[in-house]
């Protein structure tokens, strides 16, 4: 399970017992099928836990904040649409409309340690759009760089905020990729993203040497994984389709030693067959074990995946969590 | 080097100032408007579109290249009508039922209208209500649908179906993409064509519209 005795050993090279896995129920999930979810979850405690228990009979209890269908606008003023219940909300209006505004941004007054999936990057889309960040990295001027400064300010303020509190295990997300890789490239996240890492976790690692980080990204990252490894995280969450196994191979066990919690492919799983979804962990885990550890196994389970290829998936790593090579 | 040449390589670097003033100067120098857009303009976007799918360039290159080709056909626009000469084609673009994120779509419109195709966008969230309303207003002969979730590409299905049961199926090429997407999934559903990146998605609706 996630943050267990394994978990940290998988992602400090201490030699775990078996390859910890983290399964999450997305709240879609609960709301559409609780009864046969439940049933399943009843029988891999393993994965859950024994006290794992949900209340599924009202959709309010079960998804809240941006997983509710409706409008909602957050601290910065970037405003959140869902049209589905449970599943997560995406920004549809920016409080910048024309790069010049960027000067006159006001950082949020919360100062709770709140850095919500999307804190640094995706927060500089969320804020102008896509489009016109685009363009701010390309013209390179100073509206890419303010807007840079102004989310960087806020972050480490929030970081601050909440330094007494880090424990063991620090956890962020922010999505870097698309499909094919960085949509600014690697060379110009280098330079305007990658400081920004460095800094906010070197903040962490200053007053907090044995924390460890972990971060989660979806999208085509493999070019930037030794600098996030650089930029002090311990462990990445890549995705395995956008990635694809052999680039994640070639970088985090050839060239590099990254540890990573692989998120198995969501995208066949809704359509793959029984002996697919075995194929494809057992895949994943004879390529990416190390007996000291740096593997671990990260599903979904989301509505879309049929109940009989979700029992397949915990079967598969049940089966393959315990592969000494 | 000539002037659409020049203007090709202006478009390539995003200097839309650059572009529009060589653009100016062409239509004095007689030259045609259409030869502007081929030669000068859609060439240049084209030559971005192979660049970005060689991950030479990528996204910001892209967004300011298109900016400066539409500054530069805004100019052409009424040369254009007076030539007489028409779009490539017309095509329905939108994000499907359900979802919410339209990234991949616009780019793939970006270099769609590149390549000269009329694009008519939907947005997101369309249902096959919308999409065959919009086919039988415009005439388009692609239609491109877009989905980034498990959840929403099946939708990508039920659209087909739609097109199928306003008889339209045999009149439209259908193009589907987005992450979760493969040419597995496109084969079941019925689609015409799956691609990957925005700049095969422009390759493959061009394609269509001169076969």
């Amino acid at each position: 399970m996630f943050g267990d005795v394994d978990f940290k050993k998988a992602m400090r090279l201490e030699y775990p017992e078996v390859i910890p896995t983290t399964v999450a129920v997305l709240p879609a999930m609960w709301i559409h099928h609780g009864k046969e979810i439940e049933y399943l979850v009843k029988q891999y405690p393993q994965f859950f836990g024994e006290n794992y228990k949900v209340d599924y009979s009202d959709p309010k209890l079960i998804a809240s904040g941006t997983y509710r269908v409706g409008r909602h606008v957050d601290e910065w003023g970037c405003v959140w649409d869902n049209v589905d219940e449970g599943m997560e909300a995406i920004v549809t209006e920016h409080p910048i409309s024309d790069p010049e505004q960027v000067f006159d941004l006001q950082i949020p007054q919360n100062r709770d340690g709140r850095l919500p999936h999307g804190f640094m990057y995706l927060r500089l889309l969320d804020l102008v759009g896509f489009e016109n960040a685009m363009v701010m990295f390309a013209e390179e001027g100073p509206e890419i760089e303010t807007l840079v400064s102004k989310v960087l300010e806020y972050n480490k303020i929030q970081i601050e905020s909440i330094m007494d509190r880090f424990s063991e295990m620090a956890v962020f997300g922010d999505d870097q990729g698309i499909q094919t890789g960085l949509a600014i490239g690697a060379d110009r996240w280098r330079k305007y993203l990658k400081p920004c890492y460095k800094e906010m976790y070197g903040m962490i690692k200053k007053v907090h040497p044995n924390t460890l980080i972990y971060m989660h990204t979806d999208g085509c990252i493999h070019e930037i994984m030794p600098d996030l490894q650089e930029c002090g995280v311990d462990m990445i969450n890549p995705q395995f389709r956008a990635n694809g196994l052999d680039n994640l191979v070639r970088v985090c066990r050839k060239e590099h030693l990254i540890p990573i919690n692989l998120d198995l492919d969501r995208q066949m799983f809704p359509f793959g067959t029984r002996s697919e979804i075995f194929d494809h962990v057992g895949e994943c885990v004879e390529a990416l074990y190390l007996p000291q550890g740096g593997l671990s196994l990260n599903v979904e389970l989301n509505y879309e995946i049929p109940m009989e290829n979700c029992a397949a998936i915990l079967e598969a790593l049940e089966k393959f969590r315990h592969y000494k090579g | 080097m000539s002037i659409t040449a020049q203007i090709n390589e202006m478009l390539q670097k995003g200097k839309a100032k650059d572009v529009k003033a060589l653009v100016n100067q062409a239509l004095e120098e007689g030259i045609t408007a259409k030869e502007i857009l081929n030669d000068g303009l859609i060439s240049g976007m084209v030559e971005i579109g192979d660049k970005f799918k060689e991950n030479k360039v990528y996204v910001p290159e892209v967004l300011i290249a298109a900016r400066a080709m539409n500054q530069g056909v805004a100019i052409l626009k009424p040369y254009l009508t007076k030539e007489g000469v028409e779009p490539v084609g017309k095509a329905v673009i939108c994000t499907v039922k359900g979802d919410l994120h339209d990234i991949g779509k616009n780019l793939v419109k970006m270099m769609m209208e590149g390549v000269g195709i009329e694009c008519i966008d939907l947005g997101v969230d369309a249902d096959g209500d919308k999409i065959v309303a919009a086919v039988k207003e415009s005439g388009a002969k692609v239609v491109c649908l877009s989905a980034l979730l498990t959840t929403t590409m099946v939708n990508q299905g039920e659209i087909i179906e739609a097109l199928k049961a306003a008889g339209l199926r045999d009149k439209v090429k259908v193009m589907v993409g987005g992450a979760p997407v493969t040419q597995k999934f496109a084969d079941e559903i019925g689609a015409d064509a799956y691609t990957s990146d925005a700049a095969s998605a422009a390759e493959v609706a061009l394609s269509f519209f001169k076969n």
